[in-house]
């Protein structure tokens, strides 16, 4: 009668170890399946905005990208981003403006092209559809997007920016020189100094490579024109507070060339 | 041996066979599901890789253009320009040039690592500008992936 009560007990210690242990593999199974594919989904999120921005980034349009799934995009540093914590990306060489977070199903991606005097690059912005942007000031910009919003005075809620004259001004005091109107929208779509001067650098160290390029350029249009003054100007250094005289000096010296007959730099 | 021990210890080699198939299982599905992971980002690479075709055309440092406004060509004193400037970086590719009239032909960019699979090659014709001629010729691109 003992014995028989033993061996009854021993098939029930059996029975529930073995369920524990199928039990956990099947836990184990289930966690490590959701934690792949959500990996998989957070990989194909990034590739999708990445391959919009790539796709973007030799025309001027504006573009909307929307996923099955909400996300959060995180900037990690001045090109990587994060979805979801998880999947890291890289805009690689391309000029990109945006926030330090975007948590949303759908994204706005905008490009405008940056011409100073010659054409340099295709500037592209990530825009936040949940969020209102405000350009304070008296611009007048065509923008493709309900929510940037410009006005003389604004004192309420949302992301703003200032324009006042040559600087732009963001809501944490910090100043930027303002270089027209794809640049007032590269600094409210940054929404900070950080944010924007990561892409601004890249957007100076493409316009030196362009200008060093016309300046080789020059080398070969020579003949009965005289590119002296291009090749002049060519040579300057070009910092933000002296682009303004830069272009137009270097616009108005092509130019000319133009009027002379002779073949125009860029 | 007695009954019930033989019962028990068939019952353990049957949960241990169950669990070794489990285990299998799983191992070929987790390995299936990060091979797909891997098929999804060399997919999304090609895909970058064939926007090179639509991107180098568009690069400032390359585009015709005149008094400001930029046409779909290739200049080719800037193509030289920038060939002479050596920034260019566009890591495992090669990139060519050629006149298909004139037969020229540049090379913009090679660089060719010590160790690579397969090399995926594209090409498009392009539209290559001659400002000293005030001519356009037929031209086309190669750009070669060494993967």
């Amino acid at each position: 009668m003992k014995k028989r009560g033993q061996g009854y007990q021993l098939n029930w210690v059996f029975v529930v170890f073995a369920g524990v242990i199928i039990l956990s593999f099947f836990i184990f199974f289930g966690v490590r399946y959701m934690g792949l594919k959500s990996h998989q989904e957070n990989a194909e999120i990034a590739n999708a905005i990445n391959d919009l921005v790539h796709g973007l980034s030799s025309a001027t349009q504006y573009n909307s990208i929307e996923m099955p799934w909400e996300f959060t995009l995180r900037r990690t540093s001045c090109d990587k981003f994060k979805i979801n914590e998880d999947f890291e990306k890289s805009f690689g060489d391309k000029i990109v403006f945006w926030p330090d977070e975007i948590e949303s199903k759908e994204l706005l991606v905008w490009t405008k092209d940056f011409n100073k005097p010659f054409f340099v690059a295709n500037l592209i912005y990530l825009i936040d559809p949940n969020k209102d942007y405000y350009i304070v000031g008296n611009t007048n910009i065509d923008v493709p997007f309900d929510n940037i919003l410009q006005v003389p005075v604004y004192n309420g809620e949302g992301i703003i920016i200032y324009v006042q004259g040559d600087s732009i001004k963001f809501q944490d005091g910090e100043q930027v020189v303002n270089l027209g109107d794809e640049i007032v929208l590269a600094a409210l779509f940054s929404e900070n100094f950080y944010n924007y001067n990561c892409a601004f650098t890249k957007l100076m160290e493409k316009h030196e490579i362009v200008k060093r390029v016309y300046y080789q350029k020059t080398f070969e249009l020579q003949g009965s024109c005289d590119y002296s003054l291009i090749k002049q100007i060519l040579t300057r250094n070009v910092v933000v507070d002296t682009m303004e005289t830069f272009s137009s000096n270097l616009d108005s010296a092509n130019y000319d060339l133009w009027q002379q007959g002779c073949e125009v730099v860029f | 041996m007695k009954r019930g021990q033989l019962q028990i210890q068939e019952s353990i080699i049957v949960i241990f066979i169950i669990i070794v198939l489990f285990l299998m299982g799983f191992i070929l599905f987790y390995r299936f599901t990060v091979l797909d992971i891997q098929n999804q980002i060399d997919k999304h690479d090609t895909f970058e890789f064939r926007q090179l075709i639509n991107v180098i055309p568009n690069m400032a440092e390359l585009k015709c253009s005149e008094l400001g406004v930029n046409d779909d060509c290739i200049d080719i004193l800037k193509l030289q320009g920038y060939i002479r400037l050596g920034v260019a970086d566009f890591e495992d590719k090669k990139i060519i040039l050629q006149n298909l009239q004139t037969l020229e032909a540049w090379e913009l960019y090679d660089d060719e690592p010590r160790r690579y699979d397969s090399v995926l090659r594209i090409s498009s014709p392009v539209s290559l500008f001659y400002p000293l001629e005030e001519k356009h010729y037929y031209g086309v691109l190669i750009i070669e992936w060494y993967k």
